[in-house]
């Protein structure tokens, strides 16, 4: 378990900028470093995270190939793994006596399935499962969890569809999309407030449309890998602070151990230097 | 004359334990005493709901699929009847329970003390040993305000089943004679239909009514009218008296083995001859001798209510005027709740209306997941469940009343704080419960849940969404290793056998039914005819497989039908993505089962 607090231009593309001339952009920016980070788990994803990690009170955006939902690409598993890492950190390393936090998954879908992710909880009773049947229920059931300070992550798939007859409300839902950002921004006010991490898992298509997440992150699928592994790239699609990313990356590549929801083992360095485009090895 | 209502609660022990555990209803369940030598004899048992094929065969069959497993009968032998009867699966899946009478009878009080919605009195059952199973409740008077006997027994029942609780009753002139009604409703009817003139009879066998009461196998409530009981209940077996089984025994031996037979001995006759519960049971059931109705202890739950002066509507009443009454309705409630050091567990809200004799008040049930004392918490849930619900064009009063109360956990608060900014992991908690409340308050208690694994092979079945109710365990710290799987299997203690879940080959997400790959949805390709699939079809978007990893088997499910027999797949396309399919034995069948989202 990793848990560490970055301080202003440390460890990121600002290193060596005064903090003055920070100050001078603006003074939330600095306020917002000075906060404490919670490691993902994936170092790579770590230094890919433009504050060098989870912080705790904002939301992450996981942007999955395909145009329903989550697909086949691994962004949920690699949310949930996340947020397992988010859940132990907050019961803190130092006291036994403190219990991790509870995730909540809002699952308007009705097809996320426990028995995949129960083994990467030390106590299953940390995960509760809600699942609202109408838009405005999805909202505000997110908007509660992430008020709640019980709580350590919020896993949803928002305005996910499945199945074939459901595939034509896309272009009906595209005007819906200021109300999809109104309803962020109430997130991103929730979870400052209590310090949970909205984790939401959205189609590539939404890239177009305005966010309020810290970060966005585009998870493609690699072929390769074990039964129980996945080796998934990661490209920094935006997010508030899309202009200042860490050590300059924008693109990373994890293992996902699915055995244990957590980082695998490195990608061979032939299959990392035979890709194109920037790649991190990770480490 | 006084009338009597006894409300008989079949199995007790077992359906208290199904109110607190609802995952149970899908199981065999034996409450079991444990004897002086290691022996277990079962007390109680009952399977709520057995599965589909179970029924369907009881059906073809034409069989009752009853059980006779009597109270008393060894655990041993009781898995025997139960193998012969359902099949050696059921006793794997039984969940066995260690008896707690005292348990039983506290519930069986709290029961009693919510039923003074219906009469004042309300009292246990005198029950020489083992648990009582029935509540008696002096009705004298009080029958009217619910619109006569006949609608009050069916009230009491049908109020019961939705809080969850199998419920008979019946209403007589003495609590002997309900007593004796309620267990044998069926008969009750059948005689209440038989004394009834002809030309009604004839109406009523006509009528769709006639026919729905004749399909009905088991009447739920009867009501003896007054003087009738000694005429209409005398063909009752003498077992009806609530006598011994000694007793019963030694009177049958005469010839006597009916209420009515024993009615016709002079007292003085049967004095001589049998143990005297005998007489004071046919005393009890001739109403000579009475039977007090003796309130169980304990503080009744509190209720409060705030009438207008003149009806007022509820489109000129501000949500907060309404919001700050029923808080102080809840304010007065918490009080003796708060002395006791209990909270509250289900309260209920009623509005109301001006036209109270055609419409009944708009209820508002509210439900917690953890008992609480926040004043504030109760109106939020309150206020959520106001919002979703149309209220009446007039009200002329609100009234609370708390349906259940518990006892809240104490804690004490570190001098110094604890955990990641200064939360304790009791706050935490205490936090996520009343979110919990919050989210069952909006979106229905069936839509909040706690997954549990349950260890069924087939993956439709490999979790159940468990209500979080129960307090929270301090987390096992295993050294990072997978949690065990639990498994109802039959034993002496009703311990899980574990079964590791298996890690990483199960998809995250999973659709409620398999989708068919062929057709118009989609379409597989294999190489070898048993083989793995090569290329598959989507919708409109083929995959090309290049890697695919399997078969794992899964043959499983022979006692709920069909057998289900799989090959699964884990399928890797060439643009990454991971897919589970599988083919069905039986005609070949490809399905999607789901993905590694």
């Amino acid at each position: 378990m990793v848990t560490f607090t970055t301080t202003a231009a440390a460890g990121n593309g600002l290193a060596g900028v005064p903090e003055t001339a920070l100050l001078s952009g603006g003074d939330l920016l600095v306020r917002e470093r000075a906060k404490p980070v919670v490691s993902s788990g994936f170092r790579p994803l770590d230094a890919l995270l433009p504050a060098g990690g989870v912080r705790p009170g904002s939301l992450v955006e996981w942007l999955a190939e395909g145009d329903a939902g989550p697909g086949g690409g691994g962004a949920a598993s690699l949310a949930f793994a996340v947020a397992c890492r988010l859940a132990a950190a907050s019961g803190g390393e130092a006291s036994e006596q403190v219990r991790p936090r509870t995730i909540v998954v809002v699952d308007r879908t009705g097809w996320f399935h426990p028995p995949a992710v129960m083994p990467w909880l030390g106590d299953e009773r940390r995960l509760v499962v809600a699942r609202p049947s109408r838009d405005d229920d999805e909202i505000w059931t997110i908007d509660q969890a992430l008020r709640c300070t019980g709580v350590a992550a919020v896993l949803a798939w928002p305005r996910a569809r499945v199945g074939r007859s459901t595939a034509s409300r896309g272009s009906r839902l595209g005007g819906a999309s200021q109300q999809w950002s109104t309803a962020m921004r109430r997130w991103q006010l929730a979870a400052a407030g209590s310090g949970a991490v909205g984790l939401f898992v959205r189609p590539l298509a939404a890239r177009a449309e305005a966010s309020w997440a810290e970060a966005r992150i585009a998870v493609s699928p690699q072929a390769g890998g074990t039964l129980t592994e996945r080796r998934l790239r990661l490209t920094l699609a935006g997010g508030s602070w899309s202009a200042i990313t860490a050590d300059g990356q924008h693109s990373a590549e994890v293992t996902l151990d699915l055995a244990r929801g957590c980082a695998g083992a490195p990608w061979p360095a032939a299959a990392v230097s035979g890709r194109s485009g920037v790649a991190c090895r990770a480490s | 004359m006084p009338r009597f209502l006894t409300i008989w609660l079949p199995r007790w022990p077992v359906q208290r334990r199904l109110l607190a555990r609802p995952e149970l209803r899908r199981v065999p369940v034996f409450v079991c005493r444990r004897e002086r030598r290691g022996a277990m004899t079962v007390v109680s048992w009952a399977w709520a709901e057995p599965p589909a094929d179970e029924r369907r065969k009881r059906v073809v069959s034409g069989r009752s699929g009853r059980v006779a497993i009597p109270s008393g009968m060894s655990l041993a032998e009781a898995m025997a009847v139960l193998a012969v009867a359902h099949g050696s699966r059921a006793c794997h899946v039984a969940e066995v329970e260690p008896d707690d009478p005292v348990a039983d009878r506290e519930s069986l009080e709290r029961l009693a003390r919510w039923c003074r919605r219906f009469s004042p009195t309300v009292g246990l059952e005198e029950a020489a040993g083992g648990v009582p199973e029935c509540l008696h409740l002096d009705i004298t008077g009080t029958a009217g305000f619910f619109g006569g006997e006949e609608s009050l027994a069916r009230t009491v029942v049908w109020t019961l089943a939705a809080r969850g609780v199998h419920a008979r009753a019946a209403i007589a002139d003495t609590p002997a004679a309900a007593w004796a009604a309620v267990h044998h409703t069926d008969a009750v009817a059948q005689q209440l239909h038989q004394a009834a003139p002809l030309v009604v009879r004839r109406a009523v066998e006509g009528s769709s009514h006639g026919v729905r009461l004749a399909s009905r196998r088991h009447r739920r409530w009867a009501v003896v009218p007054r003087g009738e009981a000694s005429t209409l209940l005398a063909d009752l077996p003498v077992s009806a008296l609530r006598i011994d089984a000694a007793t019963a025994s030694a009177i049958a031996e005469v010839g006597i083995d009916t209420i009515g037979g024993a009615l016709a001995i002079p007292a003085r006759s049967l004095a001589s001859r049998f143990p005297p519960l005998l007489c004071r049971r046919l005393a009890e059931f001739r109403g000579t001798v009475a039977e007090p109705v003796v309130p169980p202890g304990g503080e009744a739950l509190p209720q409060e209510s705030h009438s207008f002066d003149f009806p007022v509507r509820t489109a000129d009443l501000d949500e907060q005027q309404l919001l700050g009454l029923i808080e102080g309705l809840l304010g007065r409630c918490l009080t003796p709740l708060v002395a006791r050091g209990e909270g509250v567990l289900a309260l209920q809200l009623r509005l109301e209306h001006v036209a109270r004799v055609a419409a009944a008040p708009t209820v508002i049930d509210v439900g917690l997941f953890r008992p609480t004392a926040s004043r504030q918490h109760l109106v939020e849930l309150v206020r959520l469940r106001l919002g979703r619900q149309r209220p009446p064009a007039e009200i002329d009063g609100v009234a609370v009343e708390v349906i259940a109360a518990g006892t809240v956990a104490c804690r004490q608060r570190l001098l110094f704080g604890g955990g990641v900014g200064g939360l304790e992991s009791s706050d935490a908690d205490a936090e996520v419960a009343m979110l919990l409340d919050r989210l069952a308050g909006r979106l229905g208690r069936g839509a909040v849940c706690e997954p549990q694994a349950v260890g069924d092979a087939q993956p439709e079945h490999a979790w159940i969404a468990a209500p979080p109710t129960r307090p929270r365990q301090p987390a096992a710290r295993d050294g990072g290793r997978a949690p065990r799987d639990r498994v109802s299997r039959s034993g002496a203690r009703g311990y899980a056998v574990p079964r590791p879940l298996p890690a990483g080959r199960r998809p995250i997400w999973m659709p409620p039914r398999p989708v068919p790959l062929d057709g118009l949805e989609g379409e597989v390709m294999a190489v070898a005819p048993d083989g793995p699939p090569a290329r598959f079809r989507l919708g409109d978007v083929l995959h090309r497989i290049v890697q695919a990893h399997g078969p794992e088997r899964i043959e499983t499910a022979w006692w709920r039908g069909p057998t289900v027999r799989r090959d699964y797949y884990v399928v890797e396309t060439d643009s990454g993505e991971r897919f589970w399919l599988f083919r069905r034995l039986r005609d070949g069948g490809w399905f999607l089962h789901g993905m590694f989202a």
